[in-house]
C-alpha cells in the first residue's frame, strides 16, 4: 500500500528548497565517480555520491563552498553557484574526508571519529557474490573473523568482531538502513542435523550500497545493550535523484566444485586384519589381545590363501573364519553374515593383487540363493577386488548458482524510487540439495514539503530449500560414511544406480547394513526442508525545524516466518520405522526511534548531535510437532504417526526502552570531541536492575592540519582515542523456575522442575573498552595506514554455568567472569602505480586479538564451550585464552619425549586431560591487489590468511582409526608394521616407560627397558622405542588420545579473483540507450594455498558449526568446501 | 499551519511509541510456556518413567552393571564392558539420580507445605519410597556421595550448590528411616490418592507399602555382613512386626511400559527402534544356566544356533572381551516386547533375602521354604511350568538338601559360606536378571558367582570385576573441593577398584 501511495505522490508539486545536487565526474574521461564525498566547507554537513556519481545535499544558509573528494582523486573546492553543482575531479590524491556511516545510521566524516570504523562498498560485495552476505566480508575487514561452516548449500557463516568477548552469543548486531534486523540462527550441532544457515542470508548483496563495520564498544555505544559484539551497518541502494528511468540488469552464473577433500589411501580395501603384516605377524598378536592364542599363521599359507580364508583344517584360523572372523573379506549380507562385511573400516586385503572377492555389487549366484528360505544366505559371485580412487569425489556433482537481478530506478527532484527484483538459485555439490531465494526490494524518498521528507525501505524475501544436507556426526551426513567409515574398493556408481532398490534380504541396496545408509538414499529420502518468508524495512519521516535542527521519526520492522521439516524414510539406519518433524517459527521485531538532530557552528567551533529515544519489542513463537515413528511409507504428515506425537509450543516477548544522546564538538575541523550516552531499560532483567547506562567519549586530532604540516611526504595525520562502556541484557524468562512437560505417558502428563537454578539479583553485563588509533597518509595520499589498538574487558557476564548436579540442579544463571580482548588492527593502502593507463592498488588488513579469560566464577576452574570425543572439551579457563582444548595427550617426560608402553609399543596416554592448544588464532588478515587498465579492465585478487590456533579433526581421527586416510598406508607400513618414533611421529623422541601417581596426584615417569622376554627393567636413562606394531593397531589406537588429531588451523586461501571488462564509453555511447556494460569472470575460494603439515588428512582448516560457540574448535565430517568459478554480466540502460 | 500539523503528528506518534512504560514488564517477563506449579502426581509419574529409562537402559544397565555382574554384555563396541567408559554415561547416571531425587523432594515439600489444603501424605510416602531406592542405588554405585547437604541448590534458607559428601553407613541408616516413615504413612488410610502419575502400582497403596518394607529388607541384608546388629533390628521391625511385604509376583515393582513410541520398554527400544544389536548374553549366566539345566535359559536367552537334531545351542560372550556377534542374544521376554517391563524389585528377591536371613540366624524361619519359594517365584515369573520347577528343585545343584558343593574361591569375612548360602546366592543372582544395579551389588556383597576382570581391561591386573563406578568428571570439576576432601583418601584405584563398598567385606579381592 505504501508503495502505491508513494508513487502517486511523485508527481506532486515541489516546494521551494535549499538543496544542491549534481554529478561528480572524473576530469580524465568523464566517467562518473561513485562514493565521492561532497561536504559543505567548514561544517560537517556532507553526503556521498551514489553509484552514478550523483549527489544531493541540503546546505545550511550562508554556505558558499563545497569540498568534493574521492579516493584516487584530488580534493576540489567549488563554489555553490546554484541548485546544480557538477564537479570534475582531477585524478591524484587519495581522499581524506571520507564519510562513513556510524551508529544509528548517522553519516559522519571519518576524520572526526575517535574510533575505528571500516567500510566496504557494495560493488566489492556484489562482484564476487556469495549466497551468504556474511561470508563475502571474509578477508576484507581488519579485526573481523569470518568462518564459513562448510560447503553445504545454505551453510551458516560465523562472524566475530574483535574476538569472542562473551560466554553467550558473540555475533554482532546487524542493522539495515538504521533498523536492526535479525541474523537468527538455530544452534548447529556437531552431532547432527542440517545447517539452516543464518538469517542474514536473506540479504542480496546486489542491494547493498555499503557496509560499515563498527568494531568496538566505542563505535557501538549508541546501540546500548545490543552493540556489545560490534555492529554491522548495511546501507541499501537508493535511487539517484535524476530525471528519467534507469534500468540495470545483471546476470551471473557460477559453477561450484568440491575443492578440498581428504587424502585417501588406495592400497587396501574394506575389512579387518587383512594386511600383509597381519598375515606375517600381527594376526596372532591381534587375537592374543582377546585372550585367544591362535598360534602363528601356518607358514604354508600364502597371503592369497590368508585373504581367501583358506586355512588348514582344524586350525584356529579355520574356526575363526567359520565364525566370520577370518582375515580377508567376503560379502554375504553386509551385516556380519560374511567375513568382516559388517565392518566399515579399511583394514582389509590389499587391492592391487588381482584378488576376486564377493562384494555388495557382485552378481548374485542364483544357484545358491533361495528366496523362500529365511535362513539361506545369498551368495555373491566374486568380482575383482580393486580400488576406486575417485569413489568419494564422484559422489559430489558440480553445483550451479544462477543469480539474476533487475533494478529500475527513477525520480525527480522531489521524489525518487528504486525497485529491484532478484533471484538466486543454487544447486548444491551434494546431489538433491538446493536453495532458492527471491528478493523484492523497494527504496523511495519523497519530499512532502520543503521541510518534510519521507523515506521508505522495504524488502520481501522468500528463501527456500527442498533439501539441506545433514552435518555433524550423524548418519544423515554423507561424509560420516563416505568420508571415513568406508571402503576404498566401493564403486560409487553401483550405489548411485541402485539406491532405490532393495537387496535379497529386503534392506535398501547398500555396501553395509550395520551402520550406514546408502549416501544416495540419505540425500534423496531423508530430506530436510526449509522455507522462510520475510519482510523488513522502515519508514522515516524527517522534518526540518530550522536549518540547523530537525526531528526524525523512524519506524522499522523485521518479520519472518520460517517452516522446517525433516523426513526419515522407513528402513533408514537410525530410524528404521521412519521419523518426521515439522516446526514453524514466527519472529518479529519492531523498532521505533525518535531523533532530534542539530548541527550548528559558531566561528571556529561547531557542535552537532542528537537526542533520541527508542522503543523495541521482540516477539517470537515456535510450534513444532514430531512423529517418532511412521505407519505408512512415504507419507510425511502427522496423520501418519505411530505412537504418541510430541508437540512443542513456545513463545517469548521482550521489550526495551532507551534514551540516548550524541554530542560532537569540533574546533577548526582538526579537533573533535564525541560523546554519547544511552540508558536502556530491559524487560528481561529484575526490576531493581532493569535500567542501565552506557556512556562513551572520544576525541580525534588532525595534527597535520593543526600544526600546519603540509608536505608532499606527509599528507595527513590523525590520532584518536576513546573510552566506552556498553552492556548486555539477557533472554526473557530467565528469572524464575518453571516445570517442563514431557510427552504424555499413556495420556498422563509428566512434569519435571527446571534443571537451571534461577538467578538471584541478575545484573546486566558490562563491557568497558578503550581504543586509540593513528592514521597517516604519505606521498599525496598514495600510501596510508590506519593503526588501532584496543583493550576491551567484558565482566559480570550473564552466564549459565554448570553446577554440581548434587545440588539438585545442573546449571545456574549468574553474573560472573571477565574476558579481556586486547588487540591491534592495521589497515594499509598502497597505490603503487597510478596513471591513466594503469593503476595498481594494494589494500592490506591485518589484526591480532589476544583473548584472555581473566576470571570465571568463584573457584570454577573451567567453563565448557564445546565437547567432543574422548571427553575432550573446549573450555574457558582463568588465565588462559578463551577456548582451550582439554583432552587426552601423549604422556611425555620433562624433555618432551613420548613415553612408549614396552608391552604394546604404543604411546602411553596421559591419565588425565591436558591442555592441547587453543582455538584462538594468532592473527588473521587479507591482501587485495587491484589492477586497472584504461578504466576498462580491472583485476582484483584477494588472498586471506589465518595463522595460529588449533582444531580437533574427527575426519582425521576416525579416518585414521578406520584406515581410510592416505597416511595409514604410507610406504610399506601395512606390509611391514611400523615403529613409533621412526615411521610415525618421526619428529618425536619415543622412549619406553610408565608412570606412577603419588599421593598428591603428581605423575612421575619411570623409564623402562624391555628384556625381550616380556619382562622389563627400570632404568635411569631412557631407551628409545624399537617395537614394531601393526599399522592397524597403531591407528586404531588413536581412539585412546585426542592429541594425534589436533591440527594447526593455519591457512592461506586464494579467496576471490575478479576480472572485469567494461565496454568503453565510446562504444556504449554509440549503442544509445545502453549506458554501461560490464562483463566479469569471477572465482571464489579458488585454492587452499597453504595448510599446516599437521593437516595430514587434508581437511579445510576453515570449519565450524553455525554462529554460536557450540562446536567451536571441532571439525566433525565437514561438508567439503567448494570452489566457485563463473561469470557475470551487468548492463545499465 | 501545515508544518504545525506535521510536527504535531510526528510528536504524537513519538509519544505514543514511547509511552509504552515498564508497568506491565513483570507480567511480560512471566514465562507463558511452562507452568510454575503442577500437581505432585505428575511429577511422580515423571520420576517413575525416568528411573526405568535412565538406569535400566542400554547405556547404564546393559553396558555396565549387567556386564560387571556376568549377565549381559556387549558384543560390538565392547569398550564399556571392559571398563573403557564414556564420561557422558557416567555423568548422566550421577545427574539423573540427583535430578529424580530433587523432583521427589519437591513432592515431599509440597505435601509438607502448610498452605496446601490437599492431602498429599501418600504421594509424599511414595516419593520417599522411591527416594530411598534411588539413594541406595546411587550409594551402591559410588559409596561416598553428597547426601545430607544435597538437593539444596534453591533452599530458601541455606542455598548450597557445593554439598559435602556423606559416608555409606550414614546414607544406609537414613534410607531405612525414610522407608520406615513412608511405610507408616502408607499404612494410614487417610493420606489422599496417588493420582494418575502412579504408573508403578496404579494407585494401589498396599503394594506401595509392601514395596517400602521389602526395600527395608534389601537394605538390611546388604549391610548384614558389616553391621549385623542394625540388620537384625530392621528384620525384627519388619518381619517381627509383621509388616506387609511382597507375597507374590503380583506385588512385583515392575514398570510396565505403554509399548508405543516414545514409551517403549528401553531394551526393546534399543534393539528394535534404534536397531542396535550390540548386546548378547554373558558367558557366566549362560554357562550357569546350562550346567543347572535351568529351564529359564529359553526365556532369558535366544539360541545362537540349532544343532543337527534341532536342539538349541546357547553360547555366551565372555564379559568384556572383543567383538563377537556369534553368541546368544537376550530372550524375547526381556528384549523384544515393546510393552515389556523394567524390574525395580521382585517378590523372588524378598524370599531369597528371607532365606539368607533365616540361614544366618538373623530371623527365625525355615530357610529351605524361603529358598524354594524364591526359586518357584522366579520360575513362575518366567512362565515355567510347575512340573519343570519341581524337577529343577530336585536337581542336585539346586536342591536345598543335596550334597552338591560349590567351590568358593573367596568369601566374605564373618559367617563362612556354606553350600546353602551359595545356593541362595546363585539362585538370587539368576532371579535378579535385568536388575542391573541390584545384581551387581549382590555379586559384590556375596562374591557369587566370582567374576574375573574383563580380558581387555586396560587397568592392569585385578582378580574381580569392578568394585565401584567411576566418579563423574562433572563432579570433580564442579564440586571439586568437597569431592577431593571426601574421596581422595579412600584409596580408590584406577576408577573401578581399590576401595570396596562399606558393606563389601570380601577379603583377598583386588
Amino acid at each position: 500500500m505504501f508503495i502505491l501511495a508513494f508513487f502517486s505522490l511523485i508527481g506532486m508539486q515541489a516546494f521551494a528548497q535549499k538543496t544542491v545536487s549534481g554529478t561528480v565526474t572524473s576530469a580524465d574521461d568523464g566517467s562518473t565517480i561513485p562514493g565521492a564525498t561532497v561536504k559543505v566547507k567548514g561544517t560537517t554537513v556532507a553526503t556521498m555520491t551514489d553509484l552514478d556519481g550523483k549527489y544531493t545535499l541540503e546546505v545550511p544558509d550562508g554556505a558558499t563552498t563545497l569540498e568534493v573528494s574521492a579516493i584516487g582523486f584530488q580534493t576540489a573546492e567549488v563554489e555553490i553557484t546554484g541548485e546544480t553543482v557538477d564537479v570534475a575531479l582531477q585524478p591524484g590524491d587519495v581522499a581524506l574526508d571520507e564519510v562513513v556511516i556510524t551508529a544509528l545510521g548517522i553519516s559522519r566524516e571519518k576524520k572526526a571519529l575517535g574510533y575505528a570504523v571500516q567500510d566496504i562498498g557494495g560493488d566489492d560485495l556484489a562482484k564476487v557474490k556469495t549466497e551468504n552476505v556474511v561470508s563475502s566480508l571474509t578477508g576484507k575487514i581488519a579485526g573481523v573473523q569470518i568462518t564459513q561452516s562448510s560447503g553445504a548449500v545454505g551453510a551458516s557463516a560465523r562472524i566475530v568482531v574483535r574476538g569472542n568477548n562473551s560466554f553467550n552469543y558473540n555475533q554482532p548486531l546487524f542493522v539495515v538502513d538504521g533498523t536492526p534486523i535479525s541474523n537468527f540462527s538455530t544452534e548447529v550441532s556437531q552431532w547432527g542435523g542440517a545447517d539452516f544457515g543464518n538469517a542474514l542470508m536473506d540479504i542480496d548483496p546486489e542491494n547493498i550500497e555499503s557496509i560499515s563495520v563498527l568494531k568496538g564498544a566505542n563505535a557501538t555505544a549508541l546501540y546500548g545493550s545490543r552493540g556489545a559484539n560490534g555492529v554491522i551497518l548495511i546501507t541499501t541502494k537508493k535511487a539517484a535523484k535524476k530525471k528519467g528511468i534507469g534500468v540495470k540488469v545483471s546476470s551471473g552464473v557460477t559453477f561450484d566444485q568440491v575443492y578440498i577433500l581428504p587424502y585417501y589411501q588406495n592400497k587396501y580395501g574394506q575389512g579387518y586384519l587383512g594386511s600383509e603384516y597381519m598375515w606375517k605377524k600381527g594376526y596372532r598378536d591381534f587375537w592374543l589381545a582377546y585372550g585367544i592364542d591362535v598360534g602363528d599363521v601356518p607358514s604354508q599359507i600364502s597371503y592369497e590363501q590368508f585373504v581367501y580364508n583358506q586355512w588348514p583344517e582344524g586350525s584356529w584360523g579355520e574356526f575363526l573364519a567359520s565364525l566370520g572372523y577370518g582375515a580377508g573379506f567376503s560379502y554375504v549380507d553386509g551385516n556380519w553374515g560374511g567375513t568382516w562385511d559388517g565392518m566399515d573400516e579399511s583394514w582389509g586385503p590389499r587391492l592391487d593383487q588381482g584378488f576376486n572377492i564377493p562384494q555388495f555389487d557382485s552378481p548374485i549366484d542364483s544357484m545358491h540363493y533361495n528366496p523362500d528360505s529365511t535362513v539361506a544366505k545369498v551368495f555373491y559371485h566374486p568380482t575383482p577386488w580393486v580400488s576406486h580412487p575417485d569413489n568419494v569425489s564422484s559422489f559430489f556433482q558440480t553445483g550451479i548458482t544462477l543469480d539474476n537481478s533487475v533494478e529500475v530506478s527513477g525520480g525527480n527532484q522531489n521524489a525518487n524510487a528504486r525497485f529491484s527484483v532478484s533471484q538466486l538459485k543454487v544447486k548444491g555439490t551434494i546431489p538433491n540439495t538446493d536453495l532458492t531465494r527471491y528478493s523484492v526490494n523497494f527504496a523511495g524518498n519523497l519530499k512532502l514539503s520543503s521541510r518534510l521528507t519521507a523515506t521508505a525501505n522495504l524488502t520481501y524475501v522468500n528463501n527456500h530449500s527442498d533439501n539441506l544436507p545433514g552435518g555433524g556426526y550423524d548418519v544423515n551426513n554423507v561424509m560420516q560414511s563416505i568420508g571415513s567409515w568406508f571402503g576404498r574398493q566401493i564403486n560409487m556408481a553401483s550405489l548411485r544406480e541402485h539406491w532405490n532398490e532393495f537387496d535379497p534380504y529386503g534392506n535398501p541396496y547398500n555396501w553395509n547394513h550395520s551402520y550406514h545408509n546408502n549416501p544416495y538414499w540419505t540425500v534423496y529420502k531423508n530430506t530436510t526442508n526449509r522455507t522462510r518468508d520475510r519482510v523488513f524495512g522502515n519508514l522515516t519521516f524527517k522534518y526540518d525545524i530550522t536549518d540547523w535542527l530537525n526531528i526524525m521519526l523512524r519506524l522499522g520492522n523485521d518479520y519472518f516466518t520460517e517452516t522446517r521439516s525433516h523426513r526419515e524414510a522407513i528402513k533408514s539406519m537410525d530410524y528404521p520405522r521412519g521419523h518426521y518433524w515439522k516446526n514453524t517459527r514466527v519472529n518479529n521485531e519492531f523498532n521505533g526511534d525518535l531523533f532530534l538532530n542539530f548541527n550548528k557552528s559558531f566561528g571556529d567551533f561547531a557542535i552537532d548531535g542528537f537526542f533520541g529515544a527508542n522503543y523495541m519489542r521482540h516477539n517470537y513463537s515456535y510450534v513444532g510437532v514430531e512423529a517418532p515413528e511412521l505407519v505408512a511409507d512415504n507419507l510425511y504428515n502427522m496423520s501418519n504417526v505411530s505412537g504418541t506425537p510430541s508437540a512443542t509450543d513456545y513463545q517469548s516477548h521482550k521489550e526495551t526502552n532507551s534514551l540516548f544522546s550524541s554530542l560532537n564538538f569540533s574546533y577548526k575541523s582538526w579537533l573533535f570531541l564525541n560523546t554519547t550516552f544511552r540508558r536502556d531499560w530491559s524487560s528481561t532483567l529484575p526490576k531493581e536492575h532493569w535500567a542501565y547506562n552506557y556512556p562513551s567519549v572520544g576525541f580525534s586530532f588532525i595534527f597535520t592540519d593543526a600544526l600546519g604540516i603540509e608536505s608532499n611526504f606527509l599528507s595527513f595525520g590523525k590520532i584518536r582515542a576513546s573510552w566506552a562502556q556498553v552492556g548486555n541484557d539477557t533472554d526473557p524468562y530467565m528469572l524464575t523456575g518453571t516445570y517442563t512437560s514431557l510427552t504424555p505417558y499413556n495420556g498422563i502428563p509428566l512434569f519435571r522442575y527446571t534443571t537451571t537454578l534461577p538467578p538471584v539479583g541478575l545484573m546486566p553485563e558490562m563491557t568497558t573498552s578503550i581504543e586509540a588509533g593513528l592514521e597517516m597518509r604519505f606521498l599525496n595520499n598514495r600510501f596510508g595506514f590506519d593503526l588501532t589498538l584496543y583493550d576491551m574487558k567484558s565482566r559480570d557476564q550473564i552466564m549459565t554455568i554448570d553446577i554440581a548436579p548434587s545440588s539438585g540442579f545442573t546449571q545456574q544463571t549468574i553474573n560472573a567472569g571477565e574476558i579481556e580482548n586486547k588487540g591491534i588492527e592495521l589497515v594499509a593502502n598502497f597505490n603503487f602505480v597510478h596513471t591513466k593507463a594503469f593503476d595498481w592498488r594494494m589494500d592490506i588488513n591485518w589484526s591480532k586479538d589476544k583473548n584472555m579469560v581473566n576470571k570465571l566464577y568463584g573457584n570454577l576452574e573451567s567453563y565448557q564451550l564445546s565437547r567432543t570425543w574422548k571427553g575432550m572439551t573446549v573450555e574457558a579457563r582463568p588465565g588462559q585464552e578463551f577456548g582451550v582444548f582439554n583432552g587426552i595427550g601423549y604422556l611425555r617426560d620433562k624433555q618432551g619425549r613420548i613415553i612408549i608402553n614396552p608391552n604394546t609399543g604404543m604411546p602411553v596416554a596421559t591419565p588425565d586431560p591436558i591442555i592441547l592448544g587453543s582455538v584462538v588464532p594468532d592473527w588473521t588478515g587479507g591482501i587485495r591487489n587491484t589492477f586497472r587498465l584504461f578504466n576498462q579492465v580491472s583485476l582484483s585478487v584477494l588472498v586471506d590468511a589465518r595463522f595460529g590456533g588449533k582444531l580437533f579433526s574427527v575426519t582425521d581421527w576416525f579416518g585414521a582409526y578406520a584406515g581410510i586416510l592416505k597416511y595409514t598406508a604410507e610406504g610399506d607400513i601395512r606390509a611391514n608394521g611400523l615403529v613409533v618414533g621412526r615411521d610415525v611421529l618421526s619428529d618425536q623422541q619415543c622412549v619406553y616407560g610408565d608412570y606412577e601417581t603419588d599421593e598428591n596426584g603428581n605423575i612421575h615417569i619411570i623409564y623402562l627397558k624391555p628384556n625381550g622376554d616380556g619382562t622389563v627393567d627400570t632404568v635411569s636413562s631412557p631407551v628409545a622405542n624399537t617395537d614394531t606394531v601393526s599399522a592397524q593397531n597403531y591407528f586404531e589406537g588413536y581412539w585412546n588420545y585426542n592429541e594425534p588429531s589436533m591440527i594447526k588451523a593455519d591457512y592461506v586461501k586464494l579467496r576471490e579473483v575478479a576480472l572485469t571488462y567494461s565496454l568503453p564509453k565510446t562504444i556504449t555511447n554509440k549503442l544509445g540507450f545502453v549506458q554501461g556494460v560490464d562483463f566479469s569472470l569471477i572465482g571464489r575460494n579458488l585454492a587452499l594455498l597453504y595448510t599446516d603439515k599437521s593437516n595430514r588428512a587434508h581437511i579445510d582448516p576453515e570449519t565450524g558449526f553455525g554462529t554460536t560457540l557450540s562446536g567451536v574448535g571441532i571439525e566433525q565430517y565437514q561438508i567439503p568446501a567448494t570452489r566457485s568459478v563463473g561469470f557475470k554480466l551487468t548492463v545499465k540502460f | 499551519m501545515r508544518k504545525v500539523k506535521f510536527l504535531t503528528l510526528i510528536l504524537l506518534a513519538g509519544i505514543f511509541t514511547f509511552s509504552s512504560c515498564t508497568k506491565h514488564w513483570e507480567e511480560l517477563n512471566t514465562n507463558p510456556n511452562n507452568p510454575s506449579d503442577v500437581p505432585a502426581t505428575n511429577i511422580l509419574g515423571y520420576v517413575i518413567q525416568g528411573i526405568g529409562r535412565s538406569f535400566f537402559n542400554d547405556w547404564q544397565g546393559m553396558n555396565n552393571f549387567l556386564s560387571y555382574a556376568g549377565q549381559v554384555t556387549k558384543i560390538q563396541y565392547t569398550d564399556e564392558a571392559h571398563y573403557v567408559y564414556r564420561e557422558s554415561t557416567v555423568n548422566a547416571a550421577w545427574r539423573d539420580y540427583y535430578r529424580y531425587l530433587y523432583n521427589l523432594q519437591t513432592i515431599i515439600k509440597k505435601a509438607n507445605d502448610g498452605d496446601n489444603d490437599r492431602n498429599e501424605q501418600h504421594l509424599k510416602a511414595a516419593a520417599m519410597v522411591l527416594s530411598a531406592m534411588l539413594w541406595q542405588m546411587a550409594t551402591d554405585q559410588w559409596e561416598v556421595i553428597p547426601f545430607r547437604e544435597a538437593l539444596k541448590g534453591d533452599d530458601p534458607n541455606h542455598p548450597n550448590t557445593n554439598p559435602k559428601y556423606d559416608t555409606q553407613d550414614t546414607i544406609y541408616y537414613a534410607i531405612n528411616d525414610m522407608l520406615k516413615t513412608a511405610s507408616n504413612l502408607l499404612a494410614n488410610p487417610a493420606g489422599g490418592p496417588l493420582g494418575e502419575g502412579d504408573i508403578l502400582f496404579n494407585g494401589d497403596l498396599s503394594k506401595w507399602e509392601k514395596f517400602a518394607n521389602s526395600l527395608r529388607l534389601r537394605v538390611a541384608i546388604r549391610m548384614s555382613y558389616v553391621d549385623e546388629n542394625k540388620a537384625r533390628e530392621i528384620f525384627n521391625e519388619v518381619i517381627g512386626g509383621n509388616l506387609p511385604i511382597m507375597q507374590s509376583n503380583d506385588d512385583n515393582a515392575f514398570i510396565w511400559w505403554p509399548g508405543s513410541n516414545p514409551w517403549y520398554e528401553p531394551w526393546y527400544y534399543n534393539r528394535h527402534v534404534r536397531n542396535r544389536d550390540d548386546h548378547g548374553m554373558a558367558k557366566t549366566i549362560i554357562d550357569t544356566l546350562l550346567s543347572f539345566n535351568d529351564p529359564r535359559i529359553g526365556v532369558y536367552a535366544k539360541p545362537y544356533a540349532y544343532d543337527s537334531l534341532g536342539n538349541p545351542i546357547y553360547v555366551g560372550q565372555v564379559e568384556g572381551a572383543g567383538t563377537n556377534t556369534n553368541v546368544s542374544r537376550i530372550g524375547a521376554r526381556f528384549r523384544d516386547d515393546p510393552a515389556g517391563f523394567t524390574p525395580l524389585m521382585r517378590y523372588a528377591e524378598v524370599e531369597f533375602i528371607l532365606a539368607e536371613a533365616a540361614q544366618r540366624g538373623l530371623i527365625t524361619g525355615d530357610a529351605k521354604a524361603y529358598y524354594e519359594a524364591g526359586v518357584r517365584a522366579s520360575m513362575k515369573e518366567n512362565g515355567i511350568a510347575d512340573t519343570l520347577i519341581d524337577a529343577y528343585l530336585a536337581n542336585p545343584k539346586v536342591a536345598w538338601d543335596s550334597a552338591y558343593a560349590f567351590h568358593m574361591s573367596q568369601g566374605p569375612a564373618g559367617p563362612t559360606y556354606d553350600d546353602h548360602l551359595a545356593k541362595i546366592y546363585i539362585q538370587k543372582w539368576i532371579a535378579l536378571f535385568k536388575q542391573g544395579q541390584e545384581v551387581w551389588a549382590e555379586q559384590r556383597r556375596t562374591d557369587f558367582p566370582p567374576l574375573p576382570e574383563a580380558p581387555l581391561s586396560p587397568y592392569g591386573t585385578h582378580n574381580r570385576q569392578p568394585f565401584r563406578y567411576p566418579y563423574p568428571v562433572d563432579e570433580k570439576n564442579l564440586n571439586g573441593a568437597n569431592y577431593h576432601a571426601a574421596v581422595d583418601g579412600l584409596g580408590i584405584k584406577d576408577d573401578f577398584w581399590g576401595r570396596q563398598m562399606w558393606w563389601d567385606v570380601r577379603k583377598g579381592v583386588h
